[in-house]
């Protein structure tokens, strides 16, 4: 399995670019449009905006100072499918997100599933 | 009354890799039908004894004499200098510096095993590394206990585990099994009876679902692995606060105007009048504060569910396992997930990040055999996840929308619908309204030529004396879909599918 962990200006952008590589496609039928995956994909993970730097809060719960994002808006991407997204595809080491049964930092092609640890 | 020429379910469950057992009956033998299914990641359900799972399946043991009670375990084991064994225990006195306990041609390279192992005791603090399949698996000191280990093999190289210079060392039940986690049916369990649970793509956003020292906590105190959880293990963190004015909550970023639903476990040892919250933190104020008592089952586990959507400029909302109360609270809480739909779904686990269940998905092509095209019942026992008006199928087709048999959920509140279309245009079509369409309702459509009926519940609700079926052969496969790839998806519980080469069935009864 391949999973690309994906960062653009916005999610327009991304939508975008994601419908123009193959990896889903809009389909109407009867009125009703959705977005279908295609040509291996398994998932796509709008994450979206991802804080940099926490909020700050009163003790009352209003907010002091205000979150500090990174630049622009993020995916991931879960496919069979390997893709060249250029610029757009980042390697972060300390990721957000991950997929049920994978490492938090899996990405690249062939991925594994986890090797973890559990003691009982 | 025929046999079925498929069916799923009816308490015949049985998984493997890709596929869910679907079978056909000839007289007295058992013809298997697997059923392609595929989810590229794990998944939880409820098991059988009521305990949250992930989805497991287990090859045989691959480790001889993993309990050192055979015969000759000096035959299978390769014991380096300090090792020895007997009474069932593998020890090493560490007399002989580093040296393992070990044994080859365990596993193949590039597969996933789970590896278990007792330590019975241990001295000292040296690294006890374990290898197998050419990947350090740990490399920690092991204090007394049971590990489980899920490991990706890059090679077929051995397994060993090492003791260290001066330090006594005992092992016991080493266990090798391969692993499979991904493309796995889900037989979920709701106490009365077992369902094939088939579910959307959902993202837990809260990263830390079972580690409460991780969440903003105010008036309590927190006894981490405190209470046995629902997953069996005793991983549950207890709170015992000391005000009814409280806070245990976590920031989430959220989408403005996306709607998500809260689920969490809690075990209420004491206390009345327990309030969850959501808070916009843009824009200072509650979205709302809700009082959960009604969903709480005495002192057992009860799962609480509560839907929210986010105000316009929210982009950060805190959630609330627990805000306020009527009386003092203590109670144990487990398995927070705060996900975006209208509905809770299966649990996933998180631990430090957001994590995603993929979709589901399953099919049976190529079966026109098994389909009479020119007179036939479909039947099925299902219930919806929800009931979110959105439009979920499951069908016989020829993979268009142009030829088809299809019983779904509509986008109306409560509402079923059989359908029978030939070269695009309907033959029969009747929608019906149940009493509660996340309950199971028992559905059956029958097809023939100027005839077609509609069962829901025992009930014969429609038929309709006029309408074509099709040519001979025409229908070739089962779909959870709208009859093509994909669309309007099944998400849902099937206790039961059947499928009917002949009308000639009572109908009435297999509703009931």
């Amino acid at each position: 399995m391949n999973i690309y962990k994906l960062q653009y200006t916005d999610k327009a952008q991304g939508d975008a670019d994601l419908l123009a590589k193959g990896t889903y496609e809009v389909v109407t039928e009867e009125g009703v449009s959705q977005d279908l995956y295609i040509n291996g994909t398994q998932a796509i993970v709008y994450i979206g905006k991802i804080v940099e730097i926490p909020a700050t809060y009163d003790d009352e719960g209003h907010e002091l100072t205000p979150p500090v994002y990174y630049d622009g808006v993020f995916y991931d991407l879960m496919t069979k499918v390997e893709y060249d997204f250029g610029i757009n595809e980042i390697f972060p080491t300390d990721c957000v997100h991950s997929f049920l049964g994978y490492a938090k930092n899996a990405d690249g092609t062939d991925v594994d599933p986890d090797e973890s640890v559990s003691v009982e | 009354m025929a046999n079925p020429s498929l069916q799923i379910g009816n308490d015949n469950w049985a998984i493997k890799e890709d596929n869910l057992l679907g079978y056909s009956t000839a007289g007295t033998r058992f013809v298997p039908q697997p059923i392609t299914m595929t989810r590229a990641s794990a998944g939880t359900r409820v098991n059988s004894s009521g305990l949250v799972e992930t989805v497991e399946l287990l090859g045989s043991e691959l480790v001889d004499c993993g309990n050192f009670e055979c015969a000759s375990p000096e035959s299978v084991w390769g014991t380096g200098t300090g090792w020895s064994i007997a009474n069932g225990l593998a020890s090493y006195d560490g007399s002989g510096g580093t040296q393992s306990i070990n044994q080859a041609g365990v596993v193949e390279s590039s597969k996933t095993y789970k590896l278990t192992l007792d330590v019975v005791s241990n001295e000292g603090s040296g690294i006890n590394t374990i290898y197998l399949g050419g990947v350090i698996v740990s490399n920690i000191h092991l204090e007394v206990g049971n590990y489980i280990f899920f490991v990706t093999t890059s090679s077929t190289a051995s397994f060993a585990v090492f003791g260290r210079s001066g330090e006594n060392f005992v092992i016991d039940n080493i266990s090798v099994k391969e692993s499979t986690k991904n493309n796995l049916a889900r037989v979920d369990y709701d106490g009365t009876a077992s369902s094939l649970l088939v579910e959307p793509l959902r993202t837990n956003l809260t990263p830390y679902s079972e580690d409460l020292s991780q969440w903003t906590l105010v008036n309590g105190t927190l006894t981490p692995n405190a209470t046995v959880s629902p997953d069996g293990t005793q991983n549950a963190g207890k709170v015992a606060f000391n005000n009814t004015g409280v806070d245990l909550k976590k920031t989430i970023t959220v989408v403005a105007g996306q709607t998500y639903t809260i689920s969490f476990y809690i075990k209420l040892e004491s206390g009345t009048g327990l309030d969850g919250r959501f808070y916009d933190n843009n824009n200072s104020a509650n979205i709302e504060v809700y009082d959960y008592t009604s969903q709480i089952q005495g002192t057992e586990w009860s799962k609480i569910t509560r839907s929210v959507t986010a105000p316009i400029g929210c982009t950060q909302m805190q959630i609330w396992l627990l805000a306020s109360s009527s009386s003092l609270v203590t109670a144990s809480f487990w398995g927070a997930q705060f996900e975006q739909g209208s509905y809770a779904t299966s649990y996933i686990p998180t631990d430090g990040g957001t994590v995603t269940r993929v979709q589901e998905t399953y099919e049976k092509t190529g079966i026109s055999d098994l389909i009479n095209s020119e007179e036939g019942v479909l039947f099925v026992e299902m219930a919806a996840l929800s009931d979110d008006v959105t439009e979920r199928y499951i069908s016989l087709s020829d993979g268009s929308l142009n030829n088809r048999v299809y019983i779904q959920f509509t986008t109306t509140t409560n509402q079923i619908k059989m359908g029978v279309t030939k070269g695009g245009s309907t033959q029969a079509s009747r929608p019906e309204t149940v009493s509660d369409v996340t309950e199971f309702n028992k559905l059956a459509i029958s097809y023939s030529q100027d005839l077609f009926k509609f069962y829901v519940n025992g009930s014969l609700v429609f038929t309709d004396s006029s309408g074509d079926t099709f040519t001979a052969n025409t229908l070739n496969r089962l779909n959870f879909d709208v009859g093509t790839s994909g669309f309007s998806k099944f998400f849902g519980k099937v206790r039961k599918l059947q499928v009917y080469k002949t009308t000639d069935i009572d109908l009435a009864a297999l509703t009931s």
